[in-house]
């Protein structure tokens, strides 16, 4: 294996299994993007179809439950709508697991997980957001992370699943016509500058922030058709100035809104924000600062095009000859061990038990799936990854995976597939006199070496 | 006590101005020579609303502003002061302050202003002013500046909080963390960690603080909750651990606040009482807590029964260490042309001289360390009013 094979498995994708070989060029690895495509998606588990048709289902149920029963029945047919619900969602967190342990696209998996978690929403925000989180990073985010930047703003910031979790959905005009008990929330108009698009202190003001909250006043979900809808009674009436430039003017329907993101998505500071986090994630806490200008070049000439804007990262000479150096999230380090064990992605959605197990060393070591701690997402840092209770936590689990999908037969063998080139003469002597296999495996997913990409 | 908030006289009182008059001799010896001193770092993280916590309710301006949240002693508060009074959810805590053993610090925030991201605005808060650039908290750097020596430091998160991350070293445990590894395991990844720093170092730390927990608990599982966080941090304290640091999430209250509001406070009482209850007299005798936030809400509630960002808010000062039952700080008022950029309390205190004038009482930090190294750009001074209380 080369070294630029081997640093492209860790750095642009979820670790090899053994027998896989990994793209050590940018063009291999770009073409990810393609061959994704025709991939199935392993999760929602019912398909996306069937999912919203059962977010519609369910959301009648419990609408009629309410009118028909009270008092104890009630509580316990709401509990049984919930508990379903709870059971389905778990088992979408687990097919998602198995989506990046399973699918041969590595890169387009970590774009998919990038992207999910700078479009942060989180399971817990209500009930139906066990629905629409799935839904939101099956349909609002993969079909676009290679795209235009704008088209992913669009479909992320106006699906219902973003409208929950920001209360959009609750926000009204102070002199619409459903103005009275209910009034604006800023919530997701504050987001929207400071988290998806220019970034914090890049030069919108509170103003801006306010007049943005306005302008998306109208954008709500119609639970019963499980859909983002605009009602225009709730619209603030006028128009709002943000950035130095006029919206609101045709408030009947989402267009107002829509040129408005796409005006966001082509600003420099969003180019600017989103290239310096992309290398961030991908590259180094650090990022060689001609990679990310190139980068933001590139988003500037192609009007925020992101396959070209990922290949301005990958096609930099340093993209596959910098030594890893980022520490793994959590959810890397356990999908990436279990690929480097060869463990089939299918058996944690066939095995629920098995899947659930995954589950929860990801919410052991604080990186539950679609469970940010905030609207940031997860932090990416070394510091908050590399610490005592950190590591604790990846030793033991290191230690369940192998009771659980076994020792390899070999792990000197195992160690060879999963780091090549990048396995350290140290790591190798240790793993070689460990008194155990399970011992020895142990090693190998909790050296420094398998924990950084 | 003339820096008790005196609303009638607000104008001319509170803060330091009031102070003039006071004895220089104060209730506090300097922790020089005393090791036994702990501090407890509480962050509320998401924007804790103090003006729902401690409730001005003398002013009728504050029910204009917030027709369903404000409150009344007649309505559920426990009056503190005859105008400001505590949220019901924290009824647990009033005792402390019948006791002496709780204070608040009003309308107070970090030089950050006017931009409300709560993530720069924790930055700035754990990193002690220099934001996310920074890297290190300046409870970290604190640990090695004090008189005593190092001070033994856990932070007790699933996450490690950036105002312990640093240089320094400082543990870090969760109750979730236990590892099992045997003594003939221990060299293997002494060895395996042995050419890279900072994982080598966060296997000390593993190792270290694991034996502390099994030493101090016997075994027994905690569990992973803000009261757990609490049992686990008080237990550290009881023994020879002089600082602890937690977070406590879930105040972010946009819509709905009523009942956010409640359980967050809730949490917060849970995790001040467990303190206190699992250091026993003593150590609880010896301690400050200070929880503190990013910033305030916005003084009027919003469109959907929450609060929106704002600036100023309100830190919680607890412990047997620092004398209490006051609500301290410059109360700026919630009347007309009285908010901070008419729509949130007004900011007349700095955060961090409250932090930094509980690290001089307790470990007798250098006031000239605490102005540069700690708390860049802060003038705090050995005279400040959170000094000489």
């Amino acid at each position: 294996m080369s070294r630029q094979s081997a640093i492209s498995a860790v750095r642009f994708g979820y670790g090899l299994r053994p027998g896989e070989d990994a793209p050590s060029t940018p063009e291999g690895i770009a073409r990810q993007l393609r061959s994704a495509k025709s991939e199935v998606l392993l999760f929602p588990c019912e398909g996306v179809e069937a999912v919203r048709e059962r977010a519609v289902r369910t959301f009648n149920k419990r609408r009629d439950t309410r009118k028909t029963l009270e008092g104890e029945p009630l509580r316990e047919a709401l509990r049984t709508i919930r508990q379903e619900n709870d059971q389905r969602f778990r088992d979408d967190v687990n097919a998602r697991i198995a989506q990046s342990v399973a699918s041969p696209n590595g890169f387009s998996e970590r774009l998919a997980s990038f992207w999910a978690d700078h479009f942060s929403v989180s399971f817990r925000k209500n009930e139906d957001m066990r629905l629409f989180a799935p839904l939101f990073e099956a349909e609002a985010i993969r079909p676009n992370l290679a795209g235009n930047f704008a088209t992913l703003l669009k479909s992320a910031t106006l699906h219902p699943a973003m409208l929950f979790y920001l209360d959009q959905w609750l926000s009204v005009g102070p002199n619409s016509a459903r103005a009275g008990k209910r009034g604006l929330n800023e919530n997701h108009g504050r987001e929207l500058l400071e988290l998806h698009t220019m970034g914090a202190g890049s030069g919108y003001t509170q103003t801006d922030v306010r007049q943005a909250a306005f302008l998306l006043t109208g954008l709500t979900v119609d639970r019963g058709a499980a859909r983002t809808i605009f009602d225009d009674k709730r619209a603030e009436p006028g128009t709002f100035s943000i950035l130095d430039k006029s919206y609101g003017a045709e408030r009947d329907d989402i267009v107002e809104i829509e040129t408005f993101l796409d005006d966001l998505a082509s600003r420099p500071e969003t180019a600017r924000y989103i290239s310096g986090k992309l290398a961030r994630y991908f590259l180094s806490e650090h990022p060689p600062s001609d990679v990310v200008s190139n980068m933001i070049a590139v988003w500037t000439r192609t009007g925020g095009n992101l396959p070209a804007v990922y290949e301005a990262m990958l096609s930099a000479s340093k993209a596959l000859a910098m030594p890893p150096q980022n520490i793994k999230q959590p959810f890397d380090y356990v999908v990436s061990s279990l690929r480097a064990l060869g463990v089939d992605g299918n058996s944690l959605v066939v095995d629920r038990k098995l899947g659930n197990l995954v589950s929860y060393w990801l919410q052991r070591l604080g990186q539950p799936v679609w469970d940010p701690p905030s609207p940031e997402g997860f932090e990416s840092g070394r510091a908050s990854w590399v610490n005592g209770n950190q590591l604790a936590g990846r030793i033991v689990i290191a230690r369940n995976i192998v009771r659980k999908f076994g020792g390899a037969p070999d792990p000197s063998l195992l160690a060879e597939h999963a780091l090549g080139p990048l396995l350290t003469e140290n790591t190798r002597t240790l793993v070689k006199r460990a008194p155990n296999r399970m011992a020895a495996v142990t090693l190998v997913l909790a050296s420094p070496e398998f924990n950084l990409r | 006590m003339s820096i008790t908030f005196n609303p009638t006289r607000r104008a001319l009182l509170g803060g330091a101005c009031s102070l003039a008059a006071m004895p220089l001799t104060t209730r506090f010896a300097l922790a020089e020579g005393n090791g036994d001193n702990r501090f407890v770092a509480i962050i509320l993280r998401g924007a804790m609303d103090g003006l729902d916590l401690v409730q001005p309710y003398g002013d009728p301006a504050f029910r204009v502003l917030r027709p369903e949240l404000a409150m009344t002693p007649d309505s559920g508060l426990y009056d503190l002061d005859g105008y400001f009074g505590l949220h019901p959810a924290a009824r647990d805590l009033y005792p402390l302050w019948r006791r002496g053993e709780l204070s608040f610090v009003h309308a107070v925030s970090t030089p950050y202003r006017n931009a409300r991201s709560h993530f720069d605005g924790q930055d700035i808060l754990e990193t002690g002013g220099n934001g996310r650039a920074g890297q290190d908290g300046w409870l970290n750097r604190a640990i090695g500046l004090s008189q005593q020596g190092r001070l033994r430091a856990i932070d007790v998160a699933s996450e490690s909080d950036l105002i312990l991350q640093g240089e320094q070293d400082a543990e870090m445990w969760s109750p979730k963390a236990d590892v099992p590894i045997a003594a003939d395991e221990i060299q293997f990844f002494e060895a395996l960690y042995s050419r890279d720093k900072d994982f080598a170092r966060a296997f000390r730390q593993a190792r270290s603080a694991d034996m502390s927990a099994d030493e101090i608990f016997a075994g027994e599982k905690i569990e992973a909750s803000t009261e757990g966080l609490a049992r686990l941090a008080g237990g550290f304290l009881r023994e020879n651990y002089r600082i602890a640091a937690f977070s406590i999430n879930g105040w972010d209250t946009h819509a709905g606040q009523f009942d956010l509001f409640a359980r967050s406070t809730n949490n917060l009482s849970t995790a001040i009482m467990t303190l206190r209850r699992e250091m026993g007299p003593a150590a609880w005798g010896k301690t400050v807590v200070l929880a503190m936030t990013e910033f305030g809400r916005t003084a009027r509630q919003n469109g959907t029964g929450g609060t929106d960002h704002g600036t100023g808010g309100c830190a919680v000062v607890a412990g047997g260490a620092f004398p209490g039952g006051r609500v301290m700080g410059q109360w700026p008022g919630v009347g007309d042309g009285e908010l901070y950029a008419n729509r949130d309390l007004m900011p007349t205190g700095d955060i961090r001289e409250v932090a930094a004038a509980m690290l001089y009482r307790q470990f007798g930090l250098d006031a000239a360390a605490l102005s540069t190294n700690i708390f860049p750009g802060l003038d705090f001074s050995a005279s400040s009013v959170f000094v000489r209380a």
